[in-house]
């Protein structure tokens, strides 16, 4: 009895910890979603006049070719920023756990500073990099004597893409780093030295001993990654504002544009229901993909 | 028993933070500032827990700090402290901040139904704003007063007028399609004065693209230079002034129409023959400027707004060479063709959420801050106002500026359409127009999309 008064009193206090933040979270992130799934079913520009319309938006968004488009760019970014982000980053924390590298504790936190860096500052040195006139790739490329070589390189809609996800991808090597790093010093070294003696090479050591043991870790940066690439925003905004025309929308942006500018707060809320769903599902498909939970059973 | 013993101090940990963060402001009430820009929410809680002043709430698109400077500003800033010095009863709680940020809090105060007092209004937004009962109409006040009343430009008041209700008074005037032109550079390539025909244009172009200069730089990331500066003139010299009336009107005409397309062939085609900058959809609308001053382009086309930038900060022999012209007449064209988009497009409102007994006050701050002295001192410094005739000294103003004048006497200012149209199909122009200079979309798809955009509004 006096166990199990005990551990209700527990409970009690736990619950009490625990209320502040559950309070904070259900109103900044649960009480907005389900405002936003509300709000996606009237016809609104944002004054008194709300017409309920039921599903009419979600059937307008799923015609929505511009919505899609967006859709497709944040799943080009996403899957530029994995294999950028997160390759570079287990290639850099390969090379910082072998011994050839000095200073260790001093790249690792070089590498996380443009982590701390806001995403509007980044945008707008990086617009400066990429410059016509005066950008720093131009002027390198002519100094080099490759004239022919230097571009408008954010005029270009068919490669726009990939040339904001360079940013992104150098920002958030080093955040990557950090998780990937500690998941391999979780490793036990003498497995290393038993494939040294055996005759492994670095390669080997990285991509069949490293790789498969870290595998947990990595499915969590690539949900990371996802979730993160589905609503950026800020560098875009800063960088093209989408441009140019809608080459590299992105569906954050989109939903901001059609709020605030085109005063859609109906449809863009349901946009916003549509970018949650869309990363959820994603998200959740990462997830399996990874882990691969049906090949457990078989073993 | 240590477990519990934690449980128990965490919470009260957690219990007393939360109840210290609670007391806070009662305990240390921080010191009043002046109406100044800085802490809107902090000073309208004191204002009422003290209960003595009266508090109006305005908003600007025009950040405080170009008072001085620049002449709206100081025109807008200076008539501010003017009123507030003779209404010690009233605190004015301004809320200053630029353009594109204010776009987005105003939108969003105002669909939370927190409609400031007194705030800017930009004319494309006037549709949704009355639709949705944000702004109240100005008729009464107007009326009491027929010299501000009649003191405005012809058509001042068009782009917020519905069902002849007036709701927000112009603030300052504009032109936006003006041509400034190096012209030492066109004198260099056997060019006295700007070309007056297209042809001419064309020609120049070739041998500027030659040079390696651009004809003309355009700064189209933020997108709407190119629809505010080019597209207002250019559609307009293919499709007159009643097809824009119609289209604001919903009665038959259509962005599909070919006029309209055939503006926006013009434009392309220019854009093709190498006439513009390469990264004309990467810079934005200052760093235009920049390339214009370092000589890299001979001309730009921009709105009045450029001439005191010229003036502050152009290198001396670009401001010496700098003159205005009017866009070339186009081929094909109607039988008007000196004609500049330009007008208003800004507009001092009253929410609609002001009770009644600060009403009187409020308008009275309104009719200060848009009468006659904002004009005068906003034309001293060589800015345009809304004001018909404002009293200014003309040899301390920029050149430019009287020239400006001069130039307008034989022009026809005609409608600028992301001060009319909708916002919704105004960015969907913007957004199509980034799309055709980059080659993605042809004129017949821009338009298209642009149509049905406008149908959804109906």
């Amino acid at each position: 009895m006096g166990k199990n008064r005990g551990k209700s009193k527990l409970w009690f206090y736990l619950l009490v910890c625990i209320l502040p933040a559950f309070l904070i979270y259900t109103y900044v992130v649960i009480v907005p979603i389900l405002g936003a799934i509300r709000f996606s079913l009237f016809q609104w520009s944002g004054g008194v006049d709300m017409k309920y319309i039921g599903f009419k938006n979600y059937r307008l968004l799923l015609k929505d070719t511009e919505f899609w488009k967006a859709f497709q760019n944040n799943v080009w970014i996403a899957i530029t920023c994995i294999l950028g982000q997160i390759g570079i980053a287990f290639f850099f924390s390969a090379l910082l756990s072998s011994r050839i590298i000095k200073l260790k504790a001093f790249h690792r936190v070089v590498a996380y500073f443009p982590a701390t860096i806001s995403a509007v500052v980044v945008g707008f040195v990086w617009s400066f990099i990429f410059n016509y006139d005066f950008g720093l790739v131009n002027a390198f490329l002519r100094a080099i004597h490759l004239e022919k070589w230097a571009k408008p390189w954010l005029d270009n809609p068919a490669t726009i893409i990939f040339i904001i996800s360079i940013p992104l991808i150098w920002q958030y090597i080093g955040y990557y780093m950090v998780i990937i790093m500690a998941a391999m010093t979780s490793i036990d070294p003498s497995i290393y030295e038993m494939a040294e003696l055996d005759g492994a090479s670095g390669l080997q050591k990285a991509l069949r001993i490293t790789l498969p043991l870290i595998k947990d870790s990595l499915a969590v940066a690539v949900m990371l990654c996802i979730a993160g690439n589905m609503k950026i925003f800020d560098h875009i905004y800063v960088m093209t504002n989408g441009g140019p025309g809608t080459s590299s929308m992105v569906m954050a942006l989109q939903v901001y544009k059609t709020t605030f500018i085109k005063s859609h707060y109906g449809y863009a809320s349901a946009m916003s229901v549509g970018i949650l769903i869309l990363s959820l599902s994603l998200v959740i498909a990462s997830r399996v993909l990874i882990t691969q939970p049906w090949r457990k059973e078989k073993g | 028993m240590r477990k519990r013993l934690f449980a128990a101090l965490l919470t009260v940990m957690v219990v007393s933070s939360l109840w210290g963060c609670s007391s806070k402001p009662v305990n240390e009430p921080e010191p009043a500032t002046q109406e100044g820009t800085e802490d809107a929410e902090t000073q309208e809680t004191e204002t009422e827990a003290s209960g003595e002043k009266i508090v109006i709430h305005l908003m600007s698109q025009t950040p405080r700090s170009g008072q001085g400077t620049e002449g709206f500003a100081t025109g807008f800033y200076n008539m501010l402290d003017q009123w507030c010095e003779e209404h010690p009863e009233v605190e004015v709680n301004l809320e200053d901040m630029d353009q594109t940020s204010y776009q987005t809090k105003i939108n969003s105060v105002c669909a939370a139904g927190d409609i400031p007092d007194i705030f800017m209004l930009k004319g494309s937004w006037a549709t949704t704003f009355i639709d949705n009962g944000w702004v109240s109409d100005l008729n009464t006040g107007l009326d009491a007063d027929p010299a501000w009343r009649d003191g405005y430009i012809e058509n001042a008041f068009e782009a917020v007028t519905r069902e002849e209700k007036i709701y927000g008074i112009p603030t300052q005037s504009m032109a936006t399609g003006l041509v400034y032109y190096n012209s030492q550079m066109w004198a260099d390539m056997g060019y006295e004065t700007f070309p007056e025909t297209w042809e001419e244009l064309l020609e120049a172009t070739e041998k500027f693209k030659a040079a390696g200069i651009s004809t003309f730089v355009l700064g189209n990331k933020p997108n709407w230079p190119a629809e505010s500066c080019w597209i207002s003139t250019l559609g307009d010299r293919y499709t007159g002034a009643d097809w824009t009336q119609s289209i604001l009107e919903g009665t038959g005409a259509k962005f599909t129409d070919q006029e309209f397309i055939d503006a926006l062939t013009l434009f392309k085609e220019l854009n093709d023959k190498g006439a513009f900058n390469a990264d004309i959809n990467s810079i934005d609308d200052k760093e235009e400027d920049t390339v214009y001053f370092n000589g890299k382009a001979a001309s730009i086309v921009s709105g009045t707004w450029f001439i005191p930038i010229i003036e502050t900060t152009a290198p001396e022999e670009i401001k010496n060479a700098t003159k205005l012209a009017l866009l070339p007449a186009v081929p094909g064209g109607t039988d008007q063709q000196n004609t500049i988009s330009g007008g208003p497009a800004w507009f001092l409102s009253v929410g609609s959420s002001v009770p009644e007994e600060k009403k009187e006050l409020v308008m009275d701050l309104v009719k200060t801050l848009t009468g006659k002295e904002q004009a005068d001192i906003t034309a001293s410094m060589g800015n345009l106002t809304a004001w018909a005739d404002p009293t200014y000294d003309e040899s301390k103003v920029s050149p430019l500026y009287t020239e400006y004048n001069q130039l307008m006497k034989e022009a026809k200012t005609v409608r600028i359409y992301d001060a009319c149209m909708s916002g919704s199909v105004i960015e969907t122009m913007n957004v199509g127009l980034q799309s055709l200079l980059a080659g993605e979309k042809t004129p017949e798809e821009l338009a298209n999309e642009i149509q049905m955009e406008q149908e959804l509004l109906q």
